[in-house]
């Protein structure tokens, strides 16, 4: 098993707030590690200084040999560090597979200039795109809703789908937000499932949760945050 | 040698100050109820021309005063609750209301022209006399501008504490949803925002009246430069508004007389696009604080 | 008859410039108080390359758009820096230097004097200055924005665009870069509009700061509002609205000093009524939020 993230000393304070401080710990590939804390303990800062969308005061980030410190949301992104949000993020004007699709690495078809020169490439893509989310929502048994608009599904559809969304990207390190808030356990069921298969296929996990009891089951670390810092190991 | 630096100074502080009227009106009803108001600019015409009117007729300040701020509260009032509060009540974008208050000054606007026609109008017996020290003139009108524009900050000031609406408004600007949940009539603060802010605009449409008549086309001008204010002052102070306004009045003018009369507007934009660049909150901090709360 | 056709090169016109707000609008959700920007330097950069330079059109019309690419750099650096409400504020600013800049720069634009004299295209020879030919060669033009869009709706590149505008932060989350889809929504946008802006040019061989001003901005914006934003109909269908209420009103025996006022009363407040009711506009694909 080899470590896949390693966080060292990370800490973020402004203005006399160090919701951050001194964190660090590493987390092996293919693993699924739990984030507690109350709410205020800083599990979603530090979400957002490892995924980039806030710039670490103190302290430094790696990921697969290279360093993510400093570097810009959308580098770190492209790296295969993808982050799920606690109110689920997708394209709600999109039907469900379009947002799949959209989510998914392209080659080409997404820039102007392979659309214009490269058009058969763009349309084979297209196709094997396509079928991919279809294949992506049977494996978890959602393929009825992919013709629907993501914006007239329920708030756990919502969820699931976004989390479909990240299987689609070929992320190599998943950060969870939250993703049982809100749900039936018939639901945090599902994506429990979802989670465990994606694990199986060689994704990594690191989710923040509240539900302690459901995310512990299919976790195999747990790391427990109180006011900025780690408590337990 | 300085008698032209000095007059220009002199104007600028009294139209700056009347327009301060209008500026604190636009700050206020834009930090509390989050809503861009450019028909503003439509409530502020609507003032003058039920002043005009009702001057016109009866040759009676007060009626005609009191007319013109009873049409004002009346139309903003319904504006309120026909258009801004159940925008609200959805959660819409403030782009949204940006857009419906275009359309309201566009609405308001014209039927002012089609009731009163498109060109300017003036008040033949308004008052007129000037005071002089050395080549510095000081007219009537403006005194009557200052002394009525003082009364009306201050009124607005009182009128503030009295009800104890300056906390509920701070907190209102702050956050409205947490607001709700102490207990504040968000509602109520928002109506009397809006009332108190379009009654200081239209005592300011009206000094304008008397001084130098009524354009009916001025309105957004008039508005967008409040606007820039409200941009630049990103707290609920009254004398911070009043200060900007006078300097951003006194930088027009200038520009006006010692570059070209028509590079005012070009200037005071080029200030208000600087100021969105560089002060108002990033994209990613926006949403990043969005999902905090 | 030649009424009739007039009032085609005005629809035409407006179609195109209903379609470039829309791309911005609808497929971007970038709300834009210039779009007139981007109509006018169209419609100055040919008219004086035209008439200063003695450009032909063929000549004139890919140096004006290419400038309407150049504007199109400065939005989009905005688009990628401030947001929403914002945005659109940026937007009026620029808009209303934009005008500045047009009435004072008189050695450029002659300023409020306007530019005049600017001749019409010419195809094989055959000049295109009656309304009929200048109404076919229009219609080509919107044949020709059209078919881009039948073809364009359907790429991953506009899913992307829309995309981005349902939410950016999840585009960046999964390792894409908004910025680069605002950004060629943007110039898409510009270089219609600035076609929009040549035919305008030289259609009426004189043109003045007028017309380009905030008002034609909000105009613009309020047809593709009103039309309902996203698709391809509902731009044309704001478009038809706004060229043909006038025509109507007159059809009613309305003066022309009233009809003037009464147009922008009925348009100010259907753009109430949509935006309170109907925010996807009347054939709208896409609900602003």
């Amino acid at each position: 098993m080899s470590e896949i993230l390693k966080l060292e000393d990370l800490s973020k304070s402004f203005e006399g707030i160090t919701p951050v401080k001194d964190v660090s710990f590493s987390i092996n590939k293919q693993s699924i590690t739990l984030i507690t804390g109350e709410n205020g303990a800083g599990k979603t800062t530090l979400f957002n200084l490892i995924t980039g969308l806030e710039k670490p005061t103190k302290g430094h980030v790696h990921f697969n040999g290279t360093s993510l410190t400093g570097k810009s949301a959308l580098d770190i992104a492209r790296q295969g560090v993808i982050r799920l949000y606690q109110q689920p993020r997708l394209f709600k004007n999109l039907s469900v597979w379009e947002n799949l699709v959209s989510a998914a690495h392209r080659n080409s078809g997404d820039n102007f200039l392979s659309l214009i020169f490269n058009n058969r490439a763009v349309k084979s893509e297209e196709t094997k795109l396509k079928q991919k989310a279809i294949d992506l929502l049977r494996k978890f048994g959602l393929e009825d809703l992919s013709d629907q608009n993501a914006g007239e599904l329920s708030y756990g559809q919502q969820k699931l789908i976004s989390f479909c969304m990240i299987a689609m990207n070929g992320t190599k390190l998943a950060l969870l937000d939250e993703p049982f808030a809100g749900l039936n356990p018939q639901t945090i069921d599902r994506l429990s499932d979802m989670i465990v298969k994606m694990k199986e296929e060689g994704m990594t996990f690191i989710i923040i949760e509240h539900n302690i009891s459901r995310a512990l089951k299919i976790s195999d670390s747990h790391l427990a945050m109180r006011e900025g810092s780690l408590v337990r190991e | 040698m300085f008698d032209t630096p000095i007059q220009i100074l002199l104007n600028s502080v009294v139209s700056g100050l009347i327009l301060s009227l209008v500026s604190i009106g636009f700050t206020y009803i834009f930090r509390v109820t989050r809503v861009f108001h450019l028909a503003h600019g439509g409530v502020y015409i609507a003032g003058a021309f039920s002043f005009w009117w009702i001057f016109t007729r009866t040759s009676s300040w007060i009626a005609a005063i009191v007319f013109a701020m009873a049409i004002v509260a009346v139309l903003i009032y319904s504006i309120e609750k026909i258009v801004y509060l159940p925008l609200n009540r959805k959660q819409s974008d403030q782009s949204i209301s940006l857009i419906a208050s275009m359309g309201l000054y566009a609405v308001v606007v014209n039927i002012l022209a089609l009731l009163f026609g498109n060109d300017n109008k003036t008040i033949f017996d308004s008052i007129s006399g000037t005071f002089e020290l050395g080549n510095i003139i000081f007219t009537k009108v403006q005194m009557l501008q200052v002394i009525v524009g003082i009364f009306a900050i201050a009124g607005f000031l009182i009128y503030l504490k009295f009800t104890k609406s300056n906390l509920a408004m701070q907190s209102v600007s702050d956050n409205e949803t947490i607001s709700k949940a102490f207990g504040i009539n968000t509602e109520n603060i928002r109506v009397r925002v809006f009332i108190a802010g379009s009654v200081l605009a239209c005592i300011a449409a009206i000094l304008k009246t008397i001084e130098v008549g009524i354009d009916p086309h001025a309105g957004m001008g008039i508005t967008l430069t409040a606007a820039v204010v409200a941009i630049l002052v990103s707290r609920l102070n009254v004398l911070l508004i009043i200060a900007f306004t006078v300097v951003l009045t006194l930088l027009q003018n200038s520009v006006e007389w010692f570059l070209d009369a028509q590079w005012r507007d070009g200037i005071t934009f080029l200030i208000l696009l600087l100021v969105i660049l560089f002060r108002t909150e990033g994209i990613i901090s926006y949403n990043l604080r969005k999902d905090r709360t | 008859m030649n009424y009739f056709l007039h009032i085609s090169v005005l629809l035409e016109i407006y179609i195109l410039l209903a379609l470039s707000a829309n791309q911005k609008v609808g497929l971007s959700g970038l709300l834009t108080l210039a779009q007139a920007v981007f109509y006018g330097v169209g419609a100055y950069v040919t008219a004086i390359l035209i008439t200063k330079l003695g450009f032909s059109y063929w000549l004139a019309m890919p140096a004006a758009l290419l400038t309407c690419v150049l504007v199109a750099f400065l939005f989009s650096f905005i688009a990628g820096k401030v947001r929403d409400l914002y945005f659109s504020l940026a937007t009026l600013a620029i808009q209303i230097i934009f005008f500045s800049i047009v009435y004072n720069w008189i050695s450029l634009t002659n300023g409020p004097y306007g530019i005049a004299g600017i001749s019409s295209p010419e195809i094989f020879g055959l000049k295109i200055n009656s309304p009929g030919s200048f109404a076919l060669f229009g219609a080509v033009w919107v044949l020709f924005v059209v078919l881009f869009y039948i073809w364009f709706l359907k790429t991953p590149l506009c899913r992307m665009i829309q995309a981005t505008r349902d939410d950016q932060i999840a585009v960046l989350s999964l390792g894409k870069n908004p910025n680069y889809y605002k950004g060629v929504s943007i110039i898409i946008s510009a270089v219609i509009a600035g076609i929009a802006g040549t035919l305008y040019a030289t259609y009426v061989t004189f043109i003045d700061p007028s017309s380009f001003t905030l008002d034609e901005s909000i105009l613009i914006l309020s047809i593709v509002l009103i039309g309902g934003a996203g698709g391809i109909i509902g731009p044309i269908s704001g478009a038809l609205i706004y060229i043909l209420l006038p025509e109507l009103l007159k059809f009613m025996k309305m003066p022309d000093s009233v009809a003037a006022n009464m147009r922008m009363i009925l348009f100010g407040l259907l753009l109430v009524l949509i935006v309170r009711f109907k925010p996807k506009g009347i054939f709208g694909k896409y609900l602003i939020k």
